[in-house]
């Protein structure tokens, strides 16, 4: 009957009516009394007696009651109704349990929340877009086959940088990708205003912040004709929070002056706030266009050189054509420009060379939404890490269904009684999943609470010293928010269904009596299955954590050939305040002088490679009289140190000498190697001293001349084998090469540093105020920094594992209660009849300890295929660790004794009298 | 008098429009009366039943209530048509004849085999 605007009109005055509900009652008694009055008036003057006339008008009615009944149901409000008493209920029932309500709601915000805090850094690190224009349309660039930086012999396929000269024509011939641009990251000094400071800035291409479609927030940005000649336009933009921070936002300062590196460069504009960088976690604080790398990395001109590979690209994709097209046809573009490349390197390449360089060399167009990818490490760890929260979350929702089974076996009684009164299966169903509901927003809000905290948390272990240089923030928005409450949505859903399992067929009249024998197998199998589940997961969990721990540990005390302790470390880059080569070496010598003077130091180590660091210099080298395989790897680490390297870093000699102050320019050029070189080239440490290797290959002349060899140190990292390394003194470093490098100090100090870091910048300062040390610290606290890692990870995995036994007691602390409440009246006749408390109490613990056996097999063996897939990862610690698995194993039998003891002790304690009576 | 047949749903509605049309405002009592006696008592009515139309009609906007005074000073509430409703009754009344004389043709045709 009804019309679609009529339809909507009744069910907003249904929905109107739930406040109206009081008025419209009285109304409608007051209609049906009126109604009964006037049929009653006709009755009396038909003749009838007055009770008979009302009794006729009331059964004509159909009975006042379901009148009543029945209107009230068309009024459209009974279910929003009940679904309001329910919650009132709810909230009182649990008002009732604080400690219940207080484990369950705990319990789900601290998995809801860490969730939730997980899903805010994955989104920033890994999932969102770019903030640009069509991100969609962006493909990264990354090829295969060798790179042009010498004969490489690696043959992976995840070579992401680039020479300029291939940049350019890359972006002048192709026509698959349009609007092609280029950016690389570079560390540079800042002054303004006489305050100097190390920055990030990134080198980008002429046309990047048009390709990415940004506008200025203040003057302008880079346009292509800016990059046109080398040298030609110095000047920057700024990032829109360096702006902020350091310039105040002050507009004024477009068209200023501000120094790089010594060198006078005009702000023309600021980028837009929101945008950092075409490389998701960089902040770089200035943009300079590619053309101005001279000044930006001194000594280090590579913008005509063709085999130095430093730049990524990312291009636009026409939208005409798809990804496989547009990759087909740049691939023949690739192919011709590599061809000249290898052309140009050399002139008849063997055909091993030819293969890696040219015939297996595919480019590939990546999406590049994202971005560059280049921090990659870190979301797969953080993708691990909301695995592991995912698992723990289900762990608990079995957990909180088994709190919740136990509180409805409490519940039993009331439950039949609603039934016996009449109650559908869908009301008292509507009642349980409301307070699951309840429990799960309850538990939502608190996660939203807690969330931030745990993401500064995790910002701050898993980025510790470059959390400012990320731009990661720890609040959640919109959309974390959205991910929360549908968490906590299907949390909810998740544990309610095992309390309305329970309730499935209730047996009604057994339920009434109290009486336990009608407990239905399936549910308590449901629940014992979870139990075990729990175990099982825990224990994978602790085994986990103990091998990272373990590894941790053992990375951490590792013999890396060098002294750790008691060592400060920092590094000088003197490039950035305009040092050229000559300078900076007058600078480190007297550099070295004045740090040895310092008291408390005992001796001071300079180097160009800094130690641990994961980089390495490496060059090809000839030796003489040792003729190299046609493609040998004749690539060998090379670092540049000072005289007392040796000593101070107290790294023995095996034969020959150290350097020494006499080894100085001008006079025969001189190398230390490591054991690994000497046993390379001449079999024995011996042989080595004396003999003669040059610099480069083909017919470089072989005029260094090996004087010592030293034991073999990790150089690169803690992890990797040691690599043949030279050592050369910086002093006597080819004067042909002007690249002016930065140095590493490492002074050696008697006791533990105290105001030593101090003295060391006033040092630097004072020699030089432009000079800042960079990353000044403990040698230890470096290593801290290098482990972090493996840290992270062990402590995502020993956060987890704790969580996880702890929900797995309670799990056990649950069930147990659960099974014992419902035996109580076995239990009562069992001691009435002569068993004592103890025995209650064994027989109880035998059978959690029956479920706890098997959880602990089947997590053993899941432990094991788990440590065999993460072999690569350990260090020093074999997949079947003894020591690990006896203490997760201890642990877990620990946690399960004194989480069931607890009940089966109140169980033991019933009155016998009080448990038959509750028949 | 034949069996009191049970009132089919949905027609009630429209047989309170009609009574309502004919009659002008009146209480729930008196539109209850009204439809037993047109129906020339072969209708069984639960007068019960007429309230929960009544209440739905007036959510649908086709009928408005007011409380009144009935003849013997009796306080009662009164069911009006309104403009809605008037024109849902022409619309009902159309269809309903229309959905009677194509069954009346099927029936008539049939019955000429």
């Amino acid at each position: 009957m009804s019309t679609p605007p009529a339809f909507f009109r009744a069910a907003f005055l249904r929905f109107m009516n739930l406040f109206r509900k009081q008025k419209l009652d009285r109304e409608l008694s007051a209609e049906l009394e009126s109604h009964l009055q006037l049929h009653m008036e006709d009755n009396l003057r038909a003749g009838m007696s007055p009770a008979t006339a009302r009794r006729r008008a009331v059964m004509k009615l159909g009975g006042l009651q379901q009148t009543k009944e029945s209107v009230r149901d068309h009024r459209g409000t009974a279910v929003l109704e009940s679904i309001v008493r329910d919650i009132a209920f709810t909230l009182r029932q649990l008002q009732k349990a604080p400690a219940f309500t207080a484990v369950v709601v705990g319990t789900l915000a601290l998995c809801i929340g860490a969730n939730t805090a997980i899903y805010t850094l994955l989104d920033q690190t890994l999932l969102r877009a770019l903030p640009v224009k069509d991100p969609g349309g962006l493909a990264l660039l990354r090829y295969s086959g060798a790179s042009p930086g010498g004969y490489s012999h690696t043959r992976a396929s995840d070579h992401f940088y680039f020479s300029y000269p291939m940049y350019r024509d890359l972006r002048d011939h192709s026509s698959a990708l349009h609007g092609l641009l280029a950016t690389a990251w570079a560390q540079v000094g800042i002054q303004w205003r006489k305050q100097s400071e190390v920055a990030d800035a990134e080198l980008v291409s002429g046309n990047y912040f048009e390709v990415l479609g940004l506008q200025p927030a203040a003057g302008r940005l880079f346009v292509p004709s800016d990059d046109l000649i080398p040298e030609a336009n110095p000047i920057v933009v700024l990032s829109f929070d360096y702006w902020k921070e350091r310039f105040g936002a002050d507009r004024s300062i477009v068209d200023q002056k501000l120094l790089v590196n010594g060198h006078p460069f005009t702000i023309v504009g600021v980028a837009p706030p929101g945008f950092h960088s075409v490389v998701p976690g960089d902040a770089p604080a200035v943009f300079v266009p590619m053309m101005m790398k001279p000044q930006v990395t001194p000594g280090w001109n590579d913008l005509d050189q063709r085999r130095s590979s430093w730049l990524n690209i990312i291009g636009r994709l026409q939208p005409s054509l798809t990804r496989q097209q547009s990759q087909a046809e740049i691939n023949s573009l690739w192919y011709s420009l590599r061809s000249n490349e290898l052309n140009e390197f050399s002139h008849n390449p063997p055909q091993t060379v030819r293969e890696n360089f040219l015939t297996n060399s595919k480019l590939f167009l990546d999406d590049g939404s994202k971005g560059i990818a280049v921090h990659n490490d870190v979301p797969s760890m953080l993708v691990v890490a909301m695995a592991l929260a995912g698992l723990v979350i289900f762990v608990a929702c079995a957990n909180v269904g088994t709190l919740l089974l136990v509180r409805a076996g409490a519940r039993t009684r009331e439950i039949s009684v609603r039934y016996a009164l009449g109650a559908t299966r869908s009301r008292v169903f509507q009642q349980m999943l409301i307070e699951g509901l309840v429990l799960g927003f309850a538990g939502g809000a608190v996660g939203i609470l807690v969330a931030p905290q745990i993401s500064s948390l995790l910002i701050r272990q898993m980025w510790s010293q470059d959390a400012a240089r990320f731009a990661l923030s720890a609040g959640p928005d919109t959309r974390i928010l959205a991910f929360n409450f549908a968490l906590a949505f299907f949390a909810s859903l998740l544990f309610t269904v095992a309390p309305i399992f329970q309730f499935w067929r209730p047996d009604l009249a057994p339920a009434l009596k109290q009486q336990s024998a009608g407990m239905a197998s399936g549910s308590l199998r449901l629940r014992q299955g979870m139990v075990i589940a729990q175990i099982s997961l825990s224990l994978l969990l602790l085994v986990g954590a103990g091998l990272f721990v373990r590894t941790l540990h053992n990375l951490k005390t590792l013999r890396v050939g060098f002294v750790t302790d008691r060592l400060i470390a920092f590094s000088v880059d003197p490039k950035l305040a305009g040092y050229d080569a000559q300078k900076s070496i007058a600078l480190y010598q007297q550099l070295l002088e004045k740090l040895a003077a310092v008291p408390g130091v005992r001796a001071v180590a300079a180097t160009d490679d800094p130690e641990l660091s994961k980089h390495n210099f490496s060059t090809n080298i000839t030796v003489a009289g040792y003729k190299a395989a046609e493609d040998e790897n004749m690539n060998v680490e090379w670092a540049r140190v000072s005289s007392g390297y040796f000593s101070a870093l107290q790294i023995p000699l095996v034969a020959g000498r150290s350097l020494r102050d006499a080894d100085r320019n001008g006079t025969q050029r001189v190398a230390v190697v490591n054991e690994t070189f000497a046993r390379r080239f001449f079999l024995q440490p011996e042989a080595a001293v004396g003999s003669y290797f040059g610099k480069g290959g083909g017919n470089v002349k072989t005029d260094i001349q090996i004087v010592g060899v030293a034991r073999d140190a990790k150089h690169t990292s803690l992890r990797s084998s040691t690599d043949p390394c030279v050592f050369i003194s910086f002093l006597q470093e080819e004067s042909s090469d002007k690249m002016t490098f930065g140095m590493s100090f490492y002074l050696s100090t008697f006791d533990s540093p105290g105001g030593t870091e101090r003295t060391v910048r006033q040092i630097v300062q004072g020699l030089d105020s432009s000079l800042v040390p960079k990353d000044l610290g403990t040698m230890e606290k470096q290593i801290e920094n290098i482990v972090s890692g493996e840290r992270i990870v062990s402590f995502l995995a020993s956060a987890f594992g704790v969580l996880s036994v702890l929900l797995a007691s309670v799990g056990v602390y649950g069930l147990v209660s659960y099974t014992t409440a419902q035996r109580t009246r076995e239990i009562g006749i069992r001691t009435a009849l002569g068993a004592s408390g103890a025995s209650v109490i064994v027989q109880v613990l035998k059978e959690v300890f029956w479920l706890a056996g098997i959880g602990v097999v089947s997590g053993l063996l899941v432990s094991l295929a788990f440590a065999h897939l993460v072999r690569s990862q350990l260090f020093g610690v074999t997949t079947i660790d003894p020591l690990t698995l006896s203490a997760a194993i201890g642990l877990m039998a620990f946690v399960t004794l004194i989480s069931a003891i607890l009940p089966a002790r109140r169980a033991s304690k019933v009155d016998p009298i009080v448990a038959l009576r509750y028949e | 008098m034949g069996e009191k047949k049970d009132v089919l749903q949905g027609t009630l509605a429209l047989m309170i429009l009609k009574t309502l049309e004919a009659l002008g405002p009146l209480h729930g009592y008196g539109i209850a009366r009204r439809i037993e006696q047109t129906s020339g008592d072969l209708l069984s009515l639960n007068y019960g039943t007429l309230y929960p139309a009544l209440l739905k009609l007036e959510q649908e906007g086709f009928i408005s209530a007011e409380w009144g005074v009935s003849d013997n000073n009796r306080k009662a509430k009164y069911y009006k048509l309104t403009r809605a409703g008037h024109r849902q009754l022409e619309k009902e009344t159309r269809e309903w004849n229309e959905t009677a004389a194509i069954l009346q043709r099927f029936l008539a045709a049939n019955e000429e085999r």
